[in-house]
């Protein structure tokens, strides 16, 4: 017997077409192009040409032909970098990438201080509460032209602007301002309005921390003797560091990425010229879609070293707990 | 050091009552135990102690001083929760430290204390973790440890031992009991458990709902207790409960508990006699159903005729799940019983220790 055995050639490796396992692995392949199609398709296909576009000399003049654009090598990065919109020209105008890296570090650091506050109060049970929670997600879930809207309908240069009218109308103005066409006011009126709009995320993300907190730490802190105050700095802020954390990386990355805000509040005019706006600008407005490309990419690259940087600095300490 | 005394404090919650007229003295260094079943109270009378919990009617004075609208860091006690309520983000000694640390106490006091306290539950070696890092009985002792530091009035324990496994409870019954001697300060502690309120306790509050049952000694919540519900409570297997009447036959008392007759001691017919021709409730404790070939000298035996249901052999005695045609009842019996499964065997009752309650009331009767 074990002679025979010795002697059979091994058994057949090669799996049959048929079989159960090539089935679901066919079925598995069919499910997923779709998605896979799409995806390459609408995300990585333009991401990857984009960073091919922002090497090539593309204008409406070749747009016809993109394929076979000139390739220039770094000369769109160089025009960025040198072009005033973009470079800091000192405190009368911050050039784009220094008002990105206020704008958004400003609006997200307010965004989350706003959402702290806001589950705070909305934590502990009181008479209405379920409708205070809906009407403080009203900014998140209202469409942003709307609210953008009537944010520029409150701010109207005109007289007819629903804040100059209340400020003549009380003495504290004698004429009309143009609140939103202020270099500095703009600015930080687009980062108010940033975190007034984005801070119910941060609400609910710290509020569903909250609700999972242990009540017992509270009483145990009581009994120690901590005020409320020490309270909410030794025993929730501590509890709450990850998820802070996690919402201010989040908000900042997209709020680095922000177009529309800005777009509708001001054009990005008067001091909030932001990236994500000024790529617009290059690609659409002077239709240089090389240099556009070149910017997105520079967009891209900060946020790099800013999550990096949070991956080093917060994550480390996550593994530690 | 201070005595507690809560004087008929009633706590309601909307309608529901959880605490009613609780009136109960706890006498300087006592090791005052609150048992009953769930929701019976207990954590509610602990925690208007603690100034958890508002006072809806009633005072409760510590030492001397009326504490109902005192809070609760000035109350001068220390409690251990049963999640333990460690800060998760620090360490043990930063655990320890904590109300020391607010009360503004010197930094070299601090840590005499908490080093001192580490050194009675010897935890020495666990300061530097984080309460994640540490196992249920450790979290239990840093727990302890930081209502030690505190060295407080009154130590508050509100079911410290109901998160760990069996063996390390045992253990840590005895080191509690160990930390009350040695610290010499007032306790009070609840606990679900009637085991760990028998071996701790210098006195026993029993509540159920909301009502206080009786406070006494452990050794006389066991031989004396104040109603069938105590009874039956403390004790374990708890005790057997036998409907019965009580009968007068040629001048002597018996209980007719249809099944079988038991004679009651003379010494109790004088208290009984009231309840002669009456229906009420006899009891008898497992551990005093014995077979009548090993019972232990010295009992008034009773014998009754039964069934064996189930045996369970613990060893060192074999519990008897027994029963009559109208009965069941339990006996913890001699290892060399001849009680097997199935079979008929003669249970001898210990009439002395027998327990007899009003079947309105639940009172004992004596």
């Amino acid at each position: 017997m074990a002679v025979s055995t010795k002697s059979s050639p091994p058994p057949p490796r090669r799996r049959r077409w048929n079989s159960l396992q090539a089935r679901e692995a066919r079925l598995a392949w069919a499910l997923v192009l779709p998605t896979a199609l799409i995806v390459f398709g609408l995300v990585l296909f333009p991401a990857i040409f984009s960073i091919w576009i922002s090497f090539c000399d593309v204008t409406l003049k070749n747009l016809g032909d993109v394929f076979h654009a000139p390739f220039v090598g770094l000369k769109n990065y160089q025009g960025v970098i040198n072009d005033f919109a973009f470079e800091w020209q000192g405190f009368q105008s911050w050039g784009a990438a220094v008002t990105s890296v206020v704008y958004s570090f400003a609006a997200t650091i307010l965004t989350v201080a706003l959402g702290l506050v806001a589950s705070l109060l909305l934590n502990r049970p009181f008479k209405g509460r379920g409708i205070a929670r809906a009407l403080f997600l009203f900014p998140y879930v209202a469409p942003i032209v709307s609210v953008a809207f009537v944010w520029r309908w409150i701010l109207d240069p005109r007289p007819s602007g629903v804040l100059n009218d209340v400020l003549m109308r009380l003495g504290l103005i004698d004429l009309p301002q143009a609140y939103l066409a202020t270099r500095g006011l703009a600015l930080v009126l687009v980062i108010i309005f940033e975190a007034w709009r984005y801070f119910p995320f941060a609400m609910l993300m710290i509020l569903a921390r909250l609700q999972a907190l242990d009540a017992t730490l509270y009483e145990a802190a009581e009994v120690d003797g901590a005020t409320t105050l020490q309270k909410f700095w030794y025993v929730t802020l501590p509890e709450l560091r990850y998820v802070l954390g996690s919402i201010f990386l989040l908000r900042l990355m997209w709020t680095f990425n922000k177009f529309d805000d800005i777009w509708l509040l001001t054009g990005g005019g008067y001091g909030t010229n932001v990236l994500p706006v000024l790529t617009y600008q290059f690609s659409f407005k002077s239709f240089n879609f090389g240099k556009g490309a070149a910017n997105a990419m520079l967009l891209l690259l900060i946020l790099l070293v800013f999550l990096i940087a949070y991956v080093r600095i917060v994550m480390r300490d996550t593994e530690e707990a | 050091m201070s005595s507690v005394t809560y004087e008929h404090v009633t706590k309601k919650f909307g309608d529901v009552v959880a605490v009613s007229d609780l009136d109960i003295k706890i006498e300087d260094k006592e090791f005052l135990v609150f048992v009953g079943p769930s929701g019976c109270g207990k954590s509610t009378s602990l925690r208007m102690l603690a100034g958890l919990e508002e006072i809806t009617e009633g005072n409760i004075y510590i030492g001397d001083r009326l504490v109902n609208d005192v809070p609760p860091k000035d109350r001068d006690i220390a409690m251990v929760f049963q999640s333990y309520a460690l800060y998760p983000h620090m360490t043990v000694y930063d655990n320890m430290a904590f109300g020391l640390k607010l009360r503004k106490t010197p930094k070299a006091e601090i840590d005499r204390r908490v080093k001192e306290a580490a050194d009675i539950l010897d935890i020495e070696v666990l300061l530097d973790r984080k309460p994640k890092q540490l196992s249920g009985g450790q979290r239990q002792r840093v727990a302890v440890g930081r209502a030690i530091v505190r060295e407080p009035n009154v130590f508050l324990m509100d079911e410290p031992l109901s998160n760990l496994d069996a063996k390390l409870r045992v253990q840590s019954r005895a080191e509690i009991s160990k930390l009350h001697h040695r610290l010499g300060t007032t306790f009070i502690y609840v606990t679900h458990d009637q085991v760990e309120a028998m071996t701790m306790g210098t006195r026993i509050a029993v509540l159920k709902d909301g009502l206080l049952q009786q406070v006494d000694s452990p050794q006389n919540l066991y031989d004396i207790p104040v109603n069938a519900f105590v009874a039956g409570f403390i004790g374990s297997p708890s005790m057997n409960f036998f409907g019965a009447t009580l009968i007068q036959d040629n001048g002597k008392i018996f209980a007719d508990c249809k099944d079988f007759r038991v004679l009651v001691p003379e010494d109790r017919y004088s208290v009984y006699k009231s309840y002669l021709g009456q229906q009420v409730t006899m009891g008898v404790r497992p551990e005093h159903v014995h077979d009548p070939d090993y019972s232990p000298p010295g009992i008034v035996p009773a014998l009754v005729e039964a069934q064996v249901e189930v045996t369970e052999l613990m060893g060192n005695e074999v519990v008897a799940y027994l029963s009559t045609p109208n009965h069941q009842f339990l006996g913890r019996l001699d290892p060399r019983t001849h009680a097997h499964v199935g079979k008929s065997v003669t249970a001898a009752f210990d009439m002395s220790r027998m327990h007899a309650f009003d079947q309105d009331t639940g009172l004992a009767i004596r």
